[in-house]
């Protein structure tokens, strides 16, 4: 503690002047309360007056001590002791009127007096205590609760952290959330630090063990800190709030990870639709061509020539089809790579022309028409998945319409939508619900596809911390409109 | 008499029900086509089907409930096809009671050669005597066991466990299938002790016990006897 400087002076005088937490009664009302008892036992004892035999006086002054100490406490018991005595000798014992103690027996009144003051006092306060202990118990297991429930329903860690924050901060205490940014704590909540705090949060955070902040009037850090998942959580020390504080990080912690696994499993899944669509791709004519050649291998002779003819003609075809799934996975590779998700601030009208670019080269004979929002929105996302998702949407679109396909960009406050719009046959409204589900394909369509191209957009989309979906009738008379919309937007300056 | 059987072809691959026909109509087997549950399970109630080939992948009310569905009133020979890394959904088939599972894609004589095995077991499904197969002919009611005319000394298990794999020769039996006829539902997921017995087997009939040739595996799903 003697390293501790100077300017450490200054802030155990603020921490004195903070206001007391309102556990004991305060001096005026000790004082207040004093008074009337032991002015009540003189007018007793002067009530009394021959009445009373002069060595039972002080018995009245103990009765008023007692009430005083059972009421308010050991300060008020010993204070009303020393009054009660001081009046009792002042008044009642002889010689009076003055403070002399000529005898021995009054000496052991006043002995008497602060003994069972201070006795009954401590007694009071510990039993005042025990009660005060219970019902913050009662009311921190409810606000523990109260947080468990919130954080359940937490969509991210941003969110979980908030949590922890307001519950801290309605437990009576001043709540910090500190998280690391480039090797770095930084205060998240605008709470103001002073240099013992931040050297306790960045020991919590490399050591990740819970530390408690220094006593009153000591040196050292204010706050009580516990680790949670990127950073440090703290609680004014010495507060209801700081008694939460580790369960109450603990908590948040496992919440989150709970978030990060469910966005692992996620991601997981994403990668199993790519790997089956791509497996199913390439199967599917190898199948054909490996079935179709060992039929004319060892059948050919029983086979009629117009069979034979019509399984070359399947080799062929296939083997076109193989070539063309072959394409497709040079795409994917890029696809897969960017499934390591690298969200950037990325321009949506760019990836959107990227996509139609790119689906103008597949079909290009059909019109695709993109319409770009004016204010060139920023939308965090990655923009190889995105692009991918896009492609996607049009490339059904256009499988399914003979008409032109519509691509609307379009931000608002909410977010940012991606939408495609096509003139198809629509989309019968039990099947709506499933058009997402992998491998589903819409009864009666023949197109060429593998049921897997809306189940990776939806992937990509939950991926990307947003969503998909579909309406049909469509948007602005468009008979399907499928909807990509992602919450992060951010608008550009122009 | 396989010649007049009628096979029932469900995949929803336009492309490979095209060269199955040409295959099995070229074989002497006639052919029913269906692309979906639906239509495959109509074709079957309208009767007359020896066989069934099941793709496992289809669009609608998909290959196993297709099974399901057979296997409540049929015990129809039925032969799956599927994706060769989708060992849980052709366990799943089997022990719904499929017969036997060809892996896309595949080679035509290897469908050929599990769909007569298929047709010939239901033809042989009487109760019998005596196995005989490559070589080796079991006589139930003794216990004897012989290979080329020599008696083999084989515990009643390892007896048991040839007799069940020989009277279903050239199917594929689930590790599940082998160890609930054997050791009893209570022990269907003893696959390592099942292994040890394999082991025992082949090292009683098999020429190289470490390259088998009438015990062979069926990696994640069970085992095989080949009877040619």
């Amino acid at each position: 503690m003697g390293m501790q400087g100077h300017p450490h002076k200054e802030r155990v005088k603020t921490m004195d002047s903070r206001p007391p937490t309102g556990r004991n009664p305060p001096m005026t009302r000790i004082a207040a309360l004093s008074v009337v008892y032991v002015a009540l036992a003189a007018l007793a004892a002067f009530a009394a007056g021959d009445a009373l035999p002069s060595a039972s006086v002080p018995m009245l002054f103990l009765v008023a001590v007692i009430a005083a100490a059972a009421q308010l406490g050991l300060r008020a018991g010993i204070g009303a002791a020393l009054l009660g005595f001081v009046v009792c000798n002042f008044l009642f014992v002889e010689p009076r009127y003055t403070l002399r103690v000529d005898h021995a027996h009054d000496a052991l009144a006043l002995g008497v007096l602060l003994i069972a003051g201070a006795a009954t006092g401590l007694l009071a306060g510990r039993a005042r205590e025990q009660a005060n202990r219970a019902q913050s118990r009662a009311a921190m297991l409810a606000e523990l609760a109260a947080f468990a429930e919130e954080i359940g329903r937490a969509r991210d860690a941003a969110g979980i952290r908030a949590r922890a924050l307001a519950h801290i901060s309605a437990a009576g205490a001043d709540p910090v959330l500190l998280l690391a940014r480039d090797g770095r704590l930084e205060v998240q909540n605008g709470a103001a630090l002073i240099a013992d705090d931040l050297a306790a949060a960045e020991r919590v955070h490399r050591r990740h063990v819970t530390q408690e902040g220094a006593a009153r009037g000591w040196a050292g850090s204010r706050f009580d800190f516990a680790p949670i998942h990127g950073g440090v959580l703290g609680a004014r020390a010495d507060s209801a709030g700081g008694a939460m504080l580790a369960a109450i990080a603990a908590q948040a912690d496992a919440a989150i990870d709970r978030l990060a696994l469910a966005g692992e499993a996620e991601r997981e899944k994403l990668r199993a639709a790519l790997l089956s669509s791509l497996s199913h791709d390439l199967r599917t004519p190898l199948a054909t061509i490996r079935g179709a050649a060992s039929t004319l291998r060892e059948l050919g002779e029983a086979l009629p020539p117009a069979a034979r003819l019509d399984l070359a003609v399947a080799i062929d075809e296939e083997a076109a089809r193989l070539a063309r799934h072959v394409d497709n996975l040079l795409q994917m590779t890029r696809l897969r790579a960017g499934l390591d998700l690298r969200p950037d601030w990325i321009d949506a009208n760019d990836v959107a022309h990227g996509a139609v670019a790119r689906a103008r080269r597949a079909f290009p004979d059909r019109a695709i028409n993109l319409n770009a929002d004016p204010k060139h929105p920023l939308v965090k996302a990655d923009a190889t998945l995105l692009e991918q998702a896009l492609f996607n949407l049009i490339d059904n679109a256009a499988k399914f319409s003979r008409d032109a396909v519509g691509v609307v960009v379009r931000a608002d406050r909410e977010g940012l939508v991606f939408r495609i719009d096509d003139s198809g046959p629509g989309i019968a409204p039990g099947d709506l619900a499933h058009v997402f589900e992998p491998f589903f394909r819409a009864p009666g369509t023949n197109a060429d596809g593998t049921g897997l191209g809306l189940a990776i957009v939806a992937g990509i989309a939950r991926a990307l911390g947003g969503g998909a979906s579909a309406a049909s009738p469509g948007i602005d008379g468009a008979a399907t409109s499928v909807t990509i919309r992602l919450p992060q937007v951010r608008m550009q300056a122009v | 008499m396989n010649a007049q059987a009628h096979i029932l072809v469900v995949d929803d691959e336009a492309q490979i029900q095209r060269f199955l026909g040409h295959a099995l109509t070229a074989s002497g087997y006639t052919v029913a086509a269906a692309t979906d549950g639906k239509a495959a399970l109509k074709l079957f109630a309208g009767g007359g089907v020896d066989l069934a080939i099941v793709d496992l992948g289809l669009p609608g009310i998909d290959g196993l409930t297709v099974i399901g569905q057979i296997r409540q009133t049929s015990d129809l020979p039925i032969i799956v096809l599927s994706a060769n890394d989708a060992e849980d959904r052709k366990i799943e088939a089997l022990d719904m009671g499929a017969d036997d599972f060809v892996g896309k894609p595949f080679g035509i004589g290897e469908l050929l050669a599990r769909v007569r095995a298929c047709l010939r077991k239901r033809q042989s499904s009487v109760a019998t005597e005596r196995l005989e197969a490559g070589g080796i002919a079991l006589e139930l009611a003794a216990h004897k066991a012989t290979r080329d005319g020599e008696a083999l000394r084989l515990t009643p298990k390892e007896f048991e466990l040839l007799a069940l794999l020989m009277a279903n020769a050239d199917r594929v039996m689930t590790h599940r299938q082998i160890l609930e006829r054997i050791w009893g539902k209570a022990h269907t997921e003893d696959v390592a002790y099942l292994r040890v017995f394999v082991g025992q087997l082949r090292q009683k009939i098999e020429a190289i016990p470490a390259e088998p040739k009438r015990i062979v595996t069926e990696p994640g799903i069970g085992y095989r006897f080949i009877a040619g």
